[in-house]
This record gives C-alpha cells, structure tokens and sequence, in this order.
C-alpha cells in the first residue's frame, strides 16, 4: 500500500512548510494549513485502517528483502491495532488543532508545526517494524512534546517542570538504546521479525536477553508514567498548555506500553515464553501500584490538568494490567480501554483549556462556582467522567470488561479490585472538581488539597468558546459511546490475536506469507463484568459528591489522614535529581526483579 | 570486554553526576555524559579486529572493515543528543532568567 | 527529600542497574569479534548496489535513510524549540553591543579561516559518499564557518552573515525537502525514499542517486539549525552582557 508512508511524510511536510512560511503568512494560515494536513492524514489512516486486515508490510527505500532473505532497509509491519492506534493519535491532534484555533497566540504557527510532528511521529512509532526506527519516532515524539511542554512557559516552575520531563525521558531513552545496542550485538539486526527469528533460533536466554528486556521495558515504561516514573509527567501535564496536556496523556504514555507489548510479542515472546508466570507477575506489580498510587494521588490535587494527569496514570497502570496478562483478551481490553480512555480524557483537558481561557483559572478552589455559565463545558466535563468511570455498556465499560475476565480466567482475582479502586478513586477527584467549579457544591476549602501556584491564562485574541466547546462535547461524547458499540470489542480480540502470534507476524515480515487466521474473536458480557462497572458507577459518583464535603470529616479524622498522604505527598517533590534517583531505582528493582525471577 | 564495561561505568557516572548536580547546566552536561556511554557500546559492538574503515575509496572490496551499521546508528544518536542537550540549556537560561539561579534545591518547583 | 536519601535511593538502584548491565555485556562476543549479519551484508553490497564508497553514509542516506528523516525532524523541531524559548529577545537589545576584535591580524587570519572552512564544509558534504563525511559532518563544519566571523571578528558581522531570518527557513526547508524527496519519488511510482536517478559511477562526485539530494537536504538542515541555535543562544548572552537588556 502506497498510501503507508503518506501518513506520516504529509503532516511532516505541511509542519516544515508552516514554519517556513509561519513568519509571513497570517497565522490563519498556519491553522488552515494544520487542519488540512492533518485531515488528510487522519483519511489516509482510516484507509490504512480498513485494508490492514492481515499484516501489511512496507519497505522504505524500496528495500524489501527476497523470501527469507536479511532485511537490510527499514520495514514497517502494520497491523490492525497499530493502524488503529495511529487513527487515534492522528484524529486526537486534528481535534485539537480544530480546538485551539486562536488559541495561542504568540508564533501560533510553531504550536500548529510541533502539533503535527508529534501527531506524525506517534503514527510512525506504532506502524514500525524495526527497532531503531520505533526507537527514533519515539526521541521525535518526546522533543515535540518537550517543546509543547515549555509553549506558554513564562514563570520558573513550568521551565523547570519542562527541564525535567526532558532530562527524565532522555535517561529512559538510553535504557532503550543500551537494551538495543544490546541486541544488536547478538543478533546483528534490528527488524524486529528479524532479531525474533535469531533469538528463537539461538535459543538462550541468558544474562544479554533478560538484561535486554529489563532495559527496553524499563525504559519505555517509565515513558509511559508507570509509578515510580511518573513524577515528571505530572510536572509537564501540569505546565503544558490544555491541548498538548491532553495529547501527552491519551497518545503518549499509551506508546509506551504501545512498545511494551509489540516488542515483547515479536522478539521477546519465543525466547523468554517459558517465563511468562514472573513476567507477568512483575508487571502486573507494576501496574497495580500505578493505578493505586495514582488514584491516592489524584484525590489530592487542586490543579486541575495535574488532577487529571494523575487519573490518567491510575488508567495507565490498568492497561499495563491489561498487557501484563500476556493473554490477547487482555491485550484487546486494554486497546477499546485506551480509545475510550483518550477520547474522554482528551474531553476533560479541554474543559480545562476553556475554564482556563473563559474564567482565567485551573485551580479548583479559586474556581469555585465561577464555571456555572458553562453549559457546554459543564456537560462536556461530566460525560467525560462518566465515560471514564465503567459505567454499563458505556465508556470504558468494554475495556474494564475484558480486562477483568481474562484475569479471572487466568485466576488473578484481585484484578477487578484494583481496577476499580483506581477507576472510582480517579473519577471521584474529577467528579469532585466538576461539581465545585460548575455547581458551586460542597465547600471553598479542603484541607486536603495540596497547594498549587496560579497559572496566567494564555493570550488570546477573541475566544472562540463556541468551536472549543464543540470539540470538547463531541470527544465526550464520543469516549462514552465507544463502550457501547458492541462489534469493537470481537474485533479488538481478533486484533490481539493477530498482534500477539509472533511466529506468524516472522512469517509474513519476512517470508511474506500471508498472515496465520486469527481465531475470529468473539466476547459475552458476563454478569460479574456488569456488577462491577455498577460497582465503579455508583462509587465514583458518591465518593465524588462525598469529596467535596470531605472537609466537614471530624477533625482528627482529616488530621490523620492528611498526615497519612504527608509522606506519599513529600515524594513528589519536583527536584530532578530526586526524579533520576527514582528512575535509577524503579529501573534497579524492577530489572533485577525480571533478573532474578527468569534466570 | 574491557570496551563494554567502560561504557557501563560512564553511563552510571553520568546519573551520579545528575543525582549530585546543583546546577542546571552541569545537569545538562551529565546527560551528554550519559549519553555518550551508548556511542561507546554502539562502536565497541561493532568493531573487529585487523579491520578498518568500511570507506571502500582505496582499499579492496575483500578488506576486513568495522560494522557500518553501528556507525550510522551512533551518528543518529549524536544528532538526538544535540537536539536534546540545546533544548536543555536553552530552558535552563529561561529558568535563570525568572528565578536567578540554576540550582534545583533552590528553584520552587511543582510539589505534591 | 535529603541529599543522604537521595544518593542512598540512587545508591541502592544504581547498584542493581550496574550489576544488570554488567551481566547484560559480559554475554556480547569477545570485543573485535562481532560477526553479525548487517553491516557484513552492507560491506558486501553496498559498491554494486548504489555506487557508493563510503558505507556509513550508504547506510544513513539510502539503507536507512528514513531514521536519518526521523533524526532531521528532532533537529528541526529542537532547534524550533530553542528559538522559541529565546525569542523575547528584541533586536533593539543587542543593538548597542559593541563586541569589535581590535587586531587586523586576527581579523584577517578569521576570515580566511571562515572562508576556508566553507569550502571545507561543502567538500565534506559533496564528498559523502566517496570519503568519510557527508550532510551532518559538514553542515556541523558549515555552521562553524560563521561561529569563526564572530570570535575573530564582530557579533554584528556575524548576525548579518548569519541572521536567524536566513537560518531559520533553512532549517526548515531542509528537512522539508528531505521528506519531499521521498514524496517524489513516490510519486513516480517509486518506494519512499528510494533512489529514483542514475546512480552515477562509484568514486565519483556525481554518484549516489536521489540519496545524493538528501544528502544536500541534510547539510541544509543541519546547517541552518546549528547557526539557529549558537544565534538564540549569542543573541540573548550579547544583550545581557554588553546591551541593555536581561540579565544573565
């Protein structure tokens, strides 16, 4: 298919055109022209979409390899859930880009430039087949989004939370780059078809292999806001403007499970499958203290995209829970979650943008009440919640769903717990602002709520309240009914299955054969999926409403428990170094729990 | 083997030096520090012994040369580097610019 | 949290890191005897199958010339980043530096110098393919032929050789063009970034193929955006210390 590459060279092109002609052209311009490359690419990745039934491969440069042959170029290997992943990022930046027109207005056509490259970068890190390249989109994805984080910076603290993100995400980069050098020396390839194929065959899993592993999911891990790599996306959600938050947190973490789980699945999964009972308990480690640590945290938060930043890890630790299970149920569950999850969550950051630009405000004490003339925003920001909180056949509902029976089938029990705790603490915080910022309920003051320094408002020129509440509902509206189409979850399984068979994906990358069928997913509600998502419904909405009174407890009650979340609250301190110490440590433990379980 | 441990000690001396540092720039210097323990390992896994370049100007396409790949892979990574480390200092004069000072104890951050 | 438990916290990881990389690269072959497949494969093909002398740069412009797109694009979108984030900086403000090298000697011998490294410049790209270097070396050396005019001769004479006006759409139309070559050659019926030209004869200038255009693109880019960088950085430290203007 010709049109691959298209997806990512046209918002590429249209980004460098803009900043060449930015300058001059009136910054009209620059958006019409953001819009339209980033329609086109959105068309073109609903195409790729459509015809990726199988696997399509794609040789840049022409370079593809004879039947079994080496591959000496780079391949892109697309697949329905990378192509749908790439549709997703690309629609997400397009419903942006239509957001913020006039958002921004200082040099608003760089905005439109970093926008699109990040949009383009994202599409190419999912379709490719080849590890350096995968590694490349991904340094590509992360200055983009170090530049979008420092956009509207004026005061210190937002410099230094962008400085930070920067320097965090590069250490993880290494760990990736060292795990690729890595494998580079044993295999001497870096197509993933091709290492997978050369691992398989030589069949060690020694010390290069496990160490490998450790490092490449570490490193992408902690570009994904898994606890303890999370402290620095905090700081950059908090800092970036409303729009670039929203894409870091539906797009961005999710690449780096994204990259998780395609680089398990095709070079790891041969060597290291006799493991996957400590694989699987040590990431699903890792995502459940995520998604608890998290929801702890997003009760705690006055700043509202910083609120929503920490809902969005409690939600990534779920879809890590989902991979971790190294079942394609899991792995399908974990993709309708992350669509449903972007779209809602996507909604919310962009209420934030217009609270900000209407009302002057994101902090959700100073914003008590001042949002009651916001109906638009108002309904956007409560279906969004609800979308996010399971409720039945709606939202994240299928997500949930999956997630839950395949870990019961696979006798993990706790699961459903976890994911409801994180999901009824996360939406709760949300609820809880909604309720003071747009109804004035409960009470000015919450002794709970940790201190925040006041953002300035972006500059604009007129707001454009009627267009930006009409992306916002849309993608609300649209997170709560991607849970009831009822058809995305079979194809979802299917997918997986697809994704998750590495001796096929070999077969077709690099022997083209076509791809091995796929056993045709299908997927029943079970009742303890529906009493569950009752559960997180009714939950959410109560202990939100609850929250907001949370103050009038007795007071040793919140003196104790503000002394509880004293420590947990220390942690987070915004000192880079003590970010590095904690990217040091999380990669120590977590490799060396890898380490020592797979040896 | 002495190459590949090389590399490790640098890049575990790059983190110490940002774990310790009390100024941004010195911060941004430690990266690149970090950052060139993965040319190290790039290069050394790709070099051979009684080889020379791969640059087939003026020797025989029989000639024993180094890995190319590897080579290339470095160049990309020095370009990253690049990017990243300028954009680094560049933050790091703004943060100076609204706070007078480069060390992160003393900078307020975002806390919580 | 303290500096004792801070460097305990990293002590205790980087302990458990080093031990696993250690472990990771005591199982990599003996150092100098790598035999994998890729780069022996490349060695072997490159001369007849692109004419090109040179494998590295075989590999970064035609092999894997779409990591080289990828790695362009970080250095546009960096380098649009650093201009950004220094742009407050209003010409007004540098106006009044006065920044004169006061020795004909050194001026001279600088702008000879700045001359030569030029050409230098351009024969290390042009030569890419044929001898060690290529787009990213000499775009480094290209941007270094400015930075020579203001250490041996003035900062206002260095900003009117080498005004961000000029190097910032050259950055950016590098790395467009990089893109658009691939786009053309799609265009005819070709994959991205394949080489649609005569690839000329191994050893001389005109070889390479389309690969060779990309080179060029390449130089541009890398070029503009080191000049763009030093100038952000120059502009704001000239102001500071000699203008009126911030503090630095």
């Amino acid at each position: 298919m010709a049109v691959i590459p298209l997806l990512v060279a046209i918002p590429l092109v249209a980004a460098t055109g803009v900043a060449l002609s930015g300058k001059w052209l009136p910054g009209v311009a620059a958006d019409v022209a953001g819009f339209a490359a980033a329609a086109a690419s959105v068309a073109l990745a609903a195409v790729v979409l459509v015809r990726s039934g199988g696997i399509v491969t794609y040789w840049f440069g022409g370079w593809r390899p004879a039947r079994g042959g080496f591959p000496i170029g780079i391949g892109w290997a697309v697949d329905p859930l990378g192509a749908a992943f790439a549709l997703l990022s690309l629609g997400l930046v397009f419903a942006c880009l239509v957001y913020s027109w006039r958002y921004l207005k200082s040099d608003r056509y760089l905005y439109v430039v970093l926008m699109l490259v990040f949009g383009a970068a994202s599409a190419g890190f999912v379709l490719s087949g080849d590890i350096f390249n995968i590694f490349v989109f991904f340094e590509l994805v992360s200055v983009a989004a170090f530049a979008l984080t420092a956009y509207e910076a004026e005061e210190s603290s937002p410099l230094q939370g962008s400085f930070n993100f920067a320097v965090a995400q590069t250490i993880g980069a290494f760990l990736v780059l060292f795990g690729i050098a890595l494998l580079y020396g044993r295999t001497g390839a870096l197509n993933l078809a091709e290492i997978g194929r050369r691992l398989n065959a030589d069949g060690r899993h020694d010390g290069l292999v496990v160490t490998a592993f450790a490092l490449i999911t570490c490193g992408f891990l902690a570009k994904a806001a898994l606890v303890p790599f999370h402290f620095w996306h905090a700081d950059a959600h908090a800092v970036a403007p409303a729009p670039a938050a929203a894409v870091f947190s539906a797009v961005m973490l999710e690449l780096g499970l994204f990259a998780v789980a395609r680089i398990y699945w095709t070079v790891f999964a041969g060597v290291l499958g006799q493991f996957e009972h400590p694989i699987r308990d040590v990431l699903l480690g890792v995502g459940a203290l995520t998604a608890v640590v998290s929801a702890l945290m997003s009760g705690l938060q006055r700043h509202l995209k910083r609120m929503l930043a920490y809902s969005t890890f409690a939600h990534v630790g779920c879809f890590l829970i989902g991979i971790a299970l190294l079942h394609p149920d899991g792995v399908a569950g974990a993709a309708v979650y992350i669509l449903s999850h972007g779209l809602a969550k996507t909604a919310l950051f962009l209420v934030g943008g217009i609270l900000l630009t209407a009302r002057g405000g994101i902090d959700e004490l100073q914003m008590f009440g001042l949002g009651r003339r916001l109906p638009g925003a108002a309904v956007a920001w409560f279906v969004a919640a609800i979308a996010l909180a399971s409720p039945p056949f709606l939202g994240t509902f299928t997500g949930h769903a999956l997630i839950d029976d395949s870990a019961g089938a696979a006798g993990y029990w706790w699961v459903p717990i976890v994911l409801a705790f994180a999901t009824i603490g996360s939406t709760a915080a949300i609820i809880r602002a909604g309720l003071r910022v747009f109804f004035g309920i409960g009470d000015r003051d919450d002794p709970l709520l940790s201190e925040e320094p006041a953002e300035s408002p972006p500059p604009e020129e007129k707001p454009r309240l009627l267009v930006m509440n009409t992306v916002a509902l849309l993608l609300a509206f649209a997170g709560l009914a991607a849970g009831a189409w009822t058809g995305l979850a079979a194809e979802a399984v299917h997918a997986a299955h697809r994704f998750t068979d590495q001796i096929s994906y070999i077969h077709v990358v690099l022997d083209h054969r076509p791809a091995a069928s796929a056993p045709p997913g299908e997927w029943v509600t079970t009742t303890s999926s529906v009493v569950w998502s009752v559960v997180t419904l009714v939950g959410s909405i109560l202990l939100g409403f609850a929250s907001t009174i949370r103050a009038r407890l007795p007071r040793p009650v919140t003196r104790a428990l503000a002394a509880g979340f004293t420590p947990l609250r220390a942690v987070h301190s915004g000192h880079i170094a003590d970010y590095v110490a904690w990217l040091v440590f999380g990669t120590g433990v977590i490799g060396g729990l890898l380490a020592i379980t797979i040896r | 083997m002495l190459p590949y441990l090389l590399a490790v000690w640098i890049f575990l001396a790059g983190l110490y030096g940002i774990v310790t540092s009390r100024d941004l720039i010195h911060t941004t210097v430690c990266v690149s520090v970090c950052q060139s323990s993965t040319y190290i390992l790039l290069l050394a896994i790709g070099y051979r012994k009684h080889a020379t370049a791969p640059v087939y100007g003026d020797i025989p396409s029989s000639r024993r040369v180094v890995d190319p790949i590897v080579q290339a892979l470095t160049l990309t990574d020095i370009v990253v580097a690049v990017a990243v480390s300028s954009l680094l200092i560049a933050l790091a004069l703004r943060v100076y610019d609204s706070s007078n000072s480069l060390d992160p104890s003393q900078i307020v951050g975002q806390r919580g | 949290m303290t500096n004792q438990l801070r460097l305990a916290l990293f002590g205790v990881g980087a302990l458990c890191v080093g031990a696993l990389l250690v472990w990771g690269v005591l199982d990599l072959p003996a150092f100098g005897h790598y035999a994998g497949p890729y780069g022996e494969i490349i060695a072997r093909v490159v001369e007849p199958q692109r004419h090109m002398a040179n494998a590295v740069t075989a590999v970064v412009f035609d092999y894997r010339g779409f990591d080289t797109m990828g790695e362009e694009l970080i250095l546009f979108s960096a380098a649009s980043a650093v201009a950004l984030l220094l742009r407050e900086i209003k010409e007004e403000d540098t106006i009044s530096v006065v920044d004169a090298v006061r020795s004909d000697a050194l001026n001279g011998v600088g702008v000879l110098a700045s001359v030569t490294t030029f050409v230098l410049a351009l024969y290390v790209v042009a030569h890419g393919f044929i001898s060690p270097g290529g787009g990213f070396q000499g775009g480094v050396v290209l941007a270094t032929a400015f930075l020579i005019v203001f250490l041996t001769v003035e900062y206002h004479a260095y900003e009117r050789l080498a005004t961000t006006r000029f190097a910032e759409p050259l950055e950016s139309f590098g790395a467009g063009a990089y893109v658009a070559i691939g786009l053309v050659g799609l265009g005819l019926g070709f994959s991205f970034l394949e080489n649609f030209l005569p690839l000329g004869v191994t050893g001389r200038l005109r070889s390479g193929g389309s690969a060779a255009i990309v080179n060029w693109a390449s130089a541009l880019a890398v070029a503009g955006a080191f000049v763009l960088i030093f100038s952000e950085y120059l502009e704001g430290n000239m102001a500071a210390r000699y203008g009126r203007g911030r503090r630095l």
